[in-house]
């Protein structure tokens, strides 16, 4: 033992590092222990040079590490790589399946153009030496025959191309002689300018604007004969056209599409973000918007042009419905601020705004509801053996049509009878 | 291990336990074929050591601890085999070189401790500061500049071996912050640094609280080393589980083990302690329920100054 500067003995560095390491014989631990039971300062020398050498050891381990992991670096990023894959893998599949959802919605639009015409039966596709003629209003076009078919989606576009028809029949002709197109054209007229007043010159050329058209209308079903070179289509009727075709198909198409473009996780997660920035009748307007942009006036009396046209827009741009029940609209119809929506489920929502408030209709129909519109009023009543009669009211007829293609209808759009 | 199998023997056979004949050494020397696997063992060429110097390092050692004999013995080969064999030779040699001043020897110390050696202190005074200075304080003193009476003095010399050389460093240097915080705080000792204050006119103890104190006294000066150390370190060094077990060498379980062990035995030994002294069973369980500051009884002081006989007839110049 070595005498220390406190005039104490204490053991050695030499002794406490052999004690501490155990290199010590018994006798001479034993002497050590007992020297630290009582000697605080050797004691706290041990647990301090214990302690260094722990601290020691775990640098050399971690100096160690980082030695190996400086030389080796690529291995450390091994195992990163693992969670990567993985998540670069979950992205692509989204990407995918985000895209062929996007594609499978614009096929289904781009497969409706040809079906809708052969639907039809009678509307036959013109050439397109006939588009051009169309484009100026003079093309020749097949005779309408203006009926439902059993296809949600051609029933809109055969009463589009059905007043597209007869329409461009009559101008065609050079004179609306036939009460049939002076009323297959009221509909479309009556849509256009809500109620419509006859000027006081009936027959005379209708003016260049809405109330022209109203006007010739008003002569027509006066059973009086028009020019139609002097009823050339104007841009107001034209866009009101197609405005109407808009309004109808749009829904249409999201009724064809939309369940199976869409996944149901897909538009619950897509409809909180897509709720702010559009009403219900906003795919409606979008696409009427867009109709209005692309569409010529000439090229309005052509029955596919415009359709196609609209057909691949509301099929890709299709907007959510925000429908309080939450699901997607398959079939809106609006007359004036009057609105009706069907939902996926067959729920019938009224709305009196222009679909800014709903309110659910209750089930006064059998079967599920596939359909809302519009009915015709006074086809095939207006006229009698060639001889126009007065004109329908102007008053909408709703109409619903279930799966089994029996309809009911509605004045007011709350209350339902069977027609 | 040429040199063991040749006096007998096996690497892993305690020298004690043999029964082999005692083969005399070589007076005032050490086996030269002893000499040889040393040398080959330690490697100390490799840092500039020849091997004369390294003979004369080894036989120096033995000569100052006479292979662990008494002074008059003279050790055997197999004894010489056994004290080298013990011994953490290279770090041994290669403290006597630097204590000789070898140059190479002294940059292979600083290549292999020097880092180490900062580490350490930095560890034990917990500052980076602190702990550079104390490092390099005692670089300076390892290589020799504390001269004492005209004599260059290096704490190397005291190393012999028995442990490792970064644990003797580990060690000095922890002696050394130890030593240099007592002188500072001086006034304030660790052992008494929490001590509580006198009362300036303490109160004549009750018969049974002197008695407490007596019998806590005698039951404490009749643990053994261990347990006083145990004790000691737990509860008046506040000393971890962990800590301890890493000193005594044990598990910390097994440390928690002896301590429960140590204070149950102790509670026992008052007892009987009280009981001798008079007490009823009864009595003596109400006595130690007693509150402790109403003993004047200072265990601190009672454990810290309660030298074993061992350890003082070893301290005794």
């Amino acid at each position: 033992m070595n005498s220390t500067t406190q005039l104490e003995f204490h053991p050695d560095a030499e002794n406490l590092n052999a004690f501490a390491e155990k290199a010590l014989p018994e006798r001479e631990r034993g002497q050590i222990l007992a020297h630290l039971a009582v000697c605080s300062r050797c004691r706290q020398v041990i647990f301090l040079a214990q302690e260094a050498a722990t601290k020691g050891a775990a640098a050399e381990v971690r100096s160690g590490h980082s030695e190996k992991r400086i030389g080796s670096w690529f291995s450390g990023w091994r195992l990163a790589l693992i969670p990567a894959a993985a998540l670069a893998t979950v992205v692509a599949l989204a990407i995918l399946v985000h895209v062929r959802h996007e594609e499978t919605g614009t096929e289904l639009a781009r497969v409706a153009t040809p079906v809708v015409p052969q639907n039809e039966g009678s509307v036959t596709k013109p050439s397109s030496k006939e588009q051009v003629n169309a484009g100026k209003a003079h093309a020749p076009v097949s005779p309408v025959a203006a009926k439902n078919s059993e296809s949600d989606r051609s029933v809109h576009l055969a009463d589009l191309i059905d007043r597209n028809a007869r329409l461009t029949h009559a101008e065609a002709n050079g004179k609306v002689q036939s009460a049939t197109v002076a009323t297959a054209s009221q509909p479309i007229l009556e849509e256009a300018v809500p109620s419509p007043a006859p000027p006081a010159g009936a027959g005379a050329i209708a003016p260049p604007s809405a109330e022209r058209v109203v006007t010739m209308t008003s002569a027509a079903s006066a059973g009086q004969v028009i020019d139609m070179d002097q009823l050339k289509p104007e841009p107001v009727a034209t866009a009101r056209l197609p405005q109407r075709v808009a309004g109808s198909y749009s829904s249409n198409a999201t009724a064809a599409y939309a369940p199976r473009a869409k996944t149901d996780e897909m538009e619950e997660r897509e409809k909180a973000s897509r709720k702010a920035e559009a009403r219900f009748d906003g795919a409606g307007g979008a696409s009427t918007s867009r109709l209005k942009k692309n569409v010529s006036p000439h090229s309005s009396y052509d029955a596919s042009a415009p359709l196609s046209v609209v057909q691949f827009e509301t099929g890709s741009e299709t907007k959510p419905s925000p429908l309080p029940s939450g699901l997607a609209a398959v079939s809106t119809v609006t007359e004036q601020n009057r609105t009706l929506a069907l939902d996926q489920a067959g729920t019938l929502f009224l709305s009196e705004d222009s679909g800014s408030n709903w309110e659910s209709v209750a089930r006064q129909w059998a079967g599920r509801a596939v359909e809302v519109r519009l009915q015709r009023p006074g086809t095939g009543s207006t006229a009698v053996a060639g001889v126009p009669l007065a004109p329908a009211p102007p008053v909408a007829v709703f109409e619903i049509v279930n799966d089994q293609n029996l309809i009911w209808v509605s004045m007011d759009g709350r209350t339902w009878k069977a027609q | 291990m040429a040199y063991l199998e040749g006096v007998g023997i096996t690497p892993t056979q305690s020298v004690e336990d043999t029964a082999a004949p005692v083969i005399p050494a070589v007076e005032g020397g050490i086996d030269a074929a002893l000499l040889e696997e040393l040398w080959r063992e330690c490697d100390a060429a490799a840092w500039g050591l020849v091997q004369g110097e390294f003979n004369e390092i080894l036989i120096r050692v033995g000569a100052e601890q006479n292979y662990g004999l008494a002074a008059e013995e003279i050790a055997s080969r197999r004894q010489q085999a056994a004290l080298f064999r013990g011994l953490r030779l290279a770090g041994l040699a290669l403290a006597r070189a630097c204590e000789n001043g070898n140059e190479r020897a002294w940059e292979h110390f600083l290549a292999l401790y020097r880092q180490i050696l900062i580490r350490a202190a930095i560890a034990i005074t917990g500052s980076e500061t602190l702990g550079s200075d104390l490092a390099d304080q005692l670089y300076a003193e390892l290589y020799g500049l504390t001269e004492r009476d005209g004599k260059r003095r290096c704490p190397l010399d005291s190393y012999r071996g028995r442990g490792s050389l970064v644990g003797w460093l580990r060690t000095t240097l922890a002696q050394r912050f130890v030593d240099h915080h007592r002188r500072s705080h001086r006034e304030q000792p660790l052992e008494e640094y929490d001590a509580p204050a006198m009362d300036p006119a303490p109160a004549e103890p009750a018969g049974e609280l002197t008695a407490l104190g007596k019998a806590i006294e005698e039951a404490l000066r009749r643990q053994d080393a261990e347990e006083r150390f145990l004790l000691a370190a737990y509860y008046l060094d506040g000393r971890t589980l962990l800590e301890i077990a890493q000193v005594v060498g044990v598990h910390e379980a097994t440390v928690s083990r002896r301590l429960r062990r140590v204070t149950g035995g102790l509670r026992k030994q008052v007892l009987r302690n009280l009981e001798s002294f008079g007490l009823s069973r009864r009595a003596a369980e109400e006595a130690l329920g007693a509150d402790p500051r109403d003993l004047d009884l200072n265990l601190k002081k009672l454990l810290q100054y309660s030298q074993s006989d061992a350890f003082q007839e070893k301290a005794a110049p």
